[in-house]
C-alpha cells in the first residue's frame, strides 16, 4: 500500500470531515492526563501525554454491553447494531492489545459476534509515539512505538509533517487523495524504527518475558488457544478467589449466546431467547469459594 | 551517624541474627520523587533501605500478606503505626511476630508536591514502636488551602454536596485500586466481589460507584487513619481524602479517638457506650 504525507493542516482538516461523518473518539484533556471522548473539532485532541489513563479496549470488547431487550410482551428485541467509528490517536501498543483480542474472539468455530461487529465498524488511526513513558514495556514484548499490528492506519510525526503508512484497506481509503511520499520520508520514519529497535537491544527487554505474560508467548508460538473462557469449568474449591488478589475485570463469558454448555444455573431460563441481558450481568464463578487468607496465596504471588 | 545509616545497621542485625524473617522499608527514591517498598530477606538487601519517608504506599499493608512467614520488622511513620494498631486491635497481626522500627515523617512528596494526606497529618510520628530510629517531628502546620476546601464543602447544603459527589464519582473506573491500597480493606471476599449472591453491578456508571465508594466509607468510618494511600492510587485523580477526612472528623467528633492512636481502646464504631450521642433515635 502507498504511504502517503500529510501536513498538520490536513490532518485536521481530516479530523473535522471525520467527525462530521461518523462517531471520532480522541484522547482529550482530562484532570489527571488524557481520556477517550468524542470530538467534534479536530483542536479537541490532546496527543501530548504518551497514553490514556484508560485503555482503547473498550471500543471493541466495551465492559458493559447490550446484548438484548425485552418488550413489555416480554419478547426478545435485538439492539442496535454499532455505530460506524474512528479511533484517532491510538498507541501502537493498544492497538496491538486489541489485535490480540480480536484473534482471540474471532477463532474459528468459537467467533464472538459481538467483538467481530465491532472492531469491522471501527477504523483504528494510531500515532506513533515519539518518547516512551517510564513504566513503558512494548518493545519487552516484541512490540514497536512505531508497530502497526491491529491499526488501519500509522502516523509517524515527521517534524511539520506526518507520514501515514495505511495497514489495511480501511485505512489506505482515508488517505487516497493525499500526495504520495516522498524517498525521504520514507527513510526518516525508517531511522526512527532503527533507532527504537536498538534501544531495544540495548537492556528495554527484560530478562524473561516467557514468565512475564504466557499468553503472549502462547500467541506469538502458534500453538493453539485456550478454550474461551464460557467452557472451562468453575475453579477448583482449593484454589484462591482470583478477586481478592487482583482487580476483578476479566469477566466469564458464562451465559453468552451460543454457549450453551457454561450458562449458569442462577440466570433465569426464558425458553427460545438468550439468557444474557448484558455482559456486565454474568459473573465469575470462583468467588464465593473458600476464605482468602495468606496461605492460600500461590507462592508466585507472594511478596 | 544519620537515620538511613543507622535503619540499615538495625535491618543488617536483625537480619542477621535471624530475629526477624523479613524487614520492610522504602528503597532509594525513583525518579518521581517517590520511594519504592523495599522487601530485605537478607542482609545484603537490607544496605539499599532508606530512612526517606517519601513512600506513596502504607506498609501495613504488606505485613498482612507476610504475616505466617514468622517475625517481620517493619518501618513505620505515624500513618503506618497508626494502621498497624488497627489491624491488631482487630486481630489481623500478632504484636509478637511485629519488630516496629519508627520513624517520624515530614510527609509524602509526590511529583514536588506534598500529599494532600500529609498536609493536614494530625500524627507524624508513630505511636507504637519497638525502637525509635532518629528523633520524634512535629506536626505540620495544617495546610490552610485543605482547611478551607474542607469548610467550604461543610457549609454547602445537602443537595449541592450530593452534586459534586456524583460529578467526582462519576470519573470513578472501579479499578478498585483505593480498596487493594488499603491496610484496613482485608476482607477475604470484598462485597463487590462476591458474586452468590452478587450485591453490586460490575459496570461503573454513577449509581453502582456510588454505592460502592458509600459502602467503602462505612465500612471505613473510625478505622481510617488518613494514610491517602487511596488518594494517591487512584488513576483518575478522585479526591477520596476529601470524604475519608469528613467520615473521620465526624467520628472523632462525636465519638471521640482517631483511629490507630490507643491500642487499649477498640476502634469508635466497635462499642456502644450509654453515653453516646444518640438524638438521631427517636
Amino acid at each position: 500500500m502507498k504511504q502517503r504525507l500529510l501536513t498538520r493542516k490536513q490532518l485536521n482538516e481530516l479530523l473535522d470531515k471525520l467527525a462530521q461523518e461518523v462517531c471520532l473518539y480522541a484522547p482529550v484533556r482530562d484532570r489527571t492526563g488524557t481520556s477517550w471522548a468524542k470530538i467534534s473539532r479536530a483542536d479537541e485532541v490532546c496527543l501530548e501525554e504518551v497514553n490514556t489513563v484508560e485503555p482503547a479496549k473498550g471500543f471493541v470488547f466495551p465492559r458493559c454491553e447490550v446484548l438484548v431487550r425485552f418488550d413489555p410482551q416480554g419478547n426478545p428485541v435485538e439492539p442496535e447494531p454499532p455505530p460506524e467509528q474512528v479511533v484517532f490517536g491510538i498507541r501502537p501498543c493498544d492497538a496491538r492489545g486489541i489485535a490480540f483480542l480480536v484473534k482471540f474472539y474471532t477463532q474459528e468455530g468459537r467467533t464472538d459476534p459481538y467483538v467481530k461487529a465491532r472492531r469491522e465498524k471501527t477504523t483504528l488511526i494510531g500515532v506513533a509515539c515519539s518518547r516512551t513513558a517510564p513504566t513503558c514495556f512494548c518493545l519487552a514484548l516484541g512490540g514497536s512505538p512505531q508497530g502497526s499490528e491491529g491499526l488501519d492506519l500509522l502516523l509517524v510525526e515527521l517534524g511539520e509533517e506526518l507520514l501515514a503508512e495505511p495497514v489495511t484497506e480501511k485505512g489506505e481509503r482515508l488517505v487516497a487523495d493525499l500526495p504520495e511520499a516522498e524517498e525521504k520520508h520514507l527513510t526518516a520514519a525508517a531511522e526512527q524504527r532503527k533507532r527504537w529497535r536498538l534501544r531495544s537491544a540495548s537492556g528495554l527487554t527484560p530478562r524473561n518475558s516467557k514468565s512475564f505474560c504466557p499468553i503472549f508467548m502462547m500467541l506469538r508460538s502458534g500453538r493453539p488457544l485456550p478454550s474461551p473462557v464460557s467452557t472451562v469449568a468453575p475453579a477448583p474449591s482449593s484454589a484462591p478467589p482470583a478477586t481478592a488478589l487482583m482487580s476483578p475485570m476479566r469477566r466469564s463469558g458464562a451465559g453468552r449466546s451460543g454457549a450453551g454448555s457454561g450458562t449458569p444455573a442462577s440466570l433465569p431460563s426464558i425458553p427460545g431467547t438468550p439468557r444474557a441481558i448484558t455482559r456486565a450481568m454474568t459473573r465469575p464463578q470462583d468467588t464465593a469459594t473458600g476464605l482468602w487468607t495468606s496461605s492460600t496465596i500461590p507462592s508466585s504471588r507472594r511478596v | 551517624m544519620d537515620q538511613s545509616e543507622k535503619l540499615r545497621q538495625r535491618a543488617r542485625e536483625l537480619l542477621e541474627k535471624k530475629e526477624v524473617v523479613m524487614v520492610i522499608g522504602f528503597g532509594p527514591p525513583s525518579g518521581s520523587g517517590l520511594s519504592p517498598v523495599l522487601f530485605a530477606t537478607t542482609p545484603e538487601q537490607a544496605e539499599n533501605l532508606t530512612a526517606t519517608a517519601s513512600c506513596a504506599q502504607n506498609l501495613a499493608n504488606y505485613l498482612l500478606k507476610v504475616r505466617d512467614r514468622g517475625k517481620v520488622a517493619v518501618v513505620a511513620r505515624g500513618c503506618d503505626a497508626r494502621s498497624i494498631t488497627v489491624l491488631l486491635q482487630e486481630n489481623q497481626l500478632r504484636r509478637e511476630n511485629l519488630y516496629i522500627l519508627g520513624i517520624g515523617c515530614e510527609g509524602i512528596v509526590e511529583n514536588g508536591r506534598k500529599s494532600v494526606a500529609c498536609a493536614v497529618c494530625r500524627h507524624p510520628n508513630p505511636g507504637i514502636y519497638d525502637e525509635m530510629l532518629g528523633e520524634p517531628v512535629s506536626a505540620p502546620e495544617p495546610d490552610p488551602e485543605v482547611l478551607k476546601a474542607d469548610t467550604e464543602w461543610e457549609q454547602l447544603s445537602p443537595d449541592e454536596r450530593w452534586e459534586r459527589l456524583s460529578a467526582e464519582l462519576d470519573r470513578c473506573i472501579r479499578c478498585y485500586a483505593c480498596r487493594q491500597v488499603c491496610p484496613n480493606c482485608y476482607c477475604p471476599v470484598c462485597f463487590v466481589d462476591a458474586s452468590m449472591p452478587q450485591l453490586l453491578g460490575r459496570t461503573h456508571n454513577l449509581s453502582d460507584n456510588m454505592v460502592y465508594h458509600i459502602i467503602r466509607a462505612l465500612h471505613m468510618a473510625g478505622r481510617c487513619v488518613e494514610c491517602g494511600a487511596c488518594h494517591r492510587a487512584c488513576p483518575v485523580g478522585i479526591d477520596l481524602m476529601r470524604f475519608n477526612r469528613r467520615v473521620a472528623k465526624t467520628v472523632r467528633e462525636r465519638f471521640g479517638g482517631d483511629a490507630g492512636t490507643n491500642l487499649n481502646e477498640p476502634p469508635a464504631l466497635t462499642v456502644f457506650k450509654p453515653d453516646d450521642p444518640q438524638e438521631f433515635i427517636r
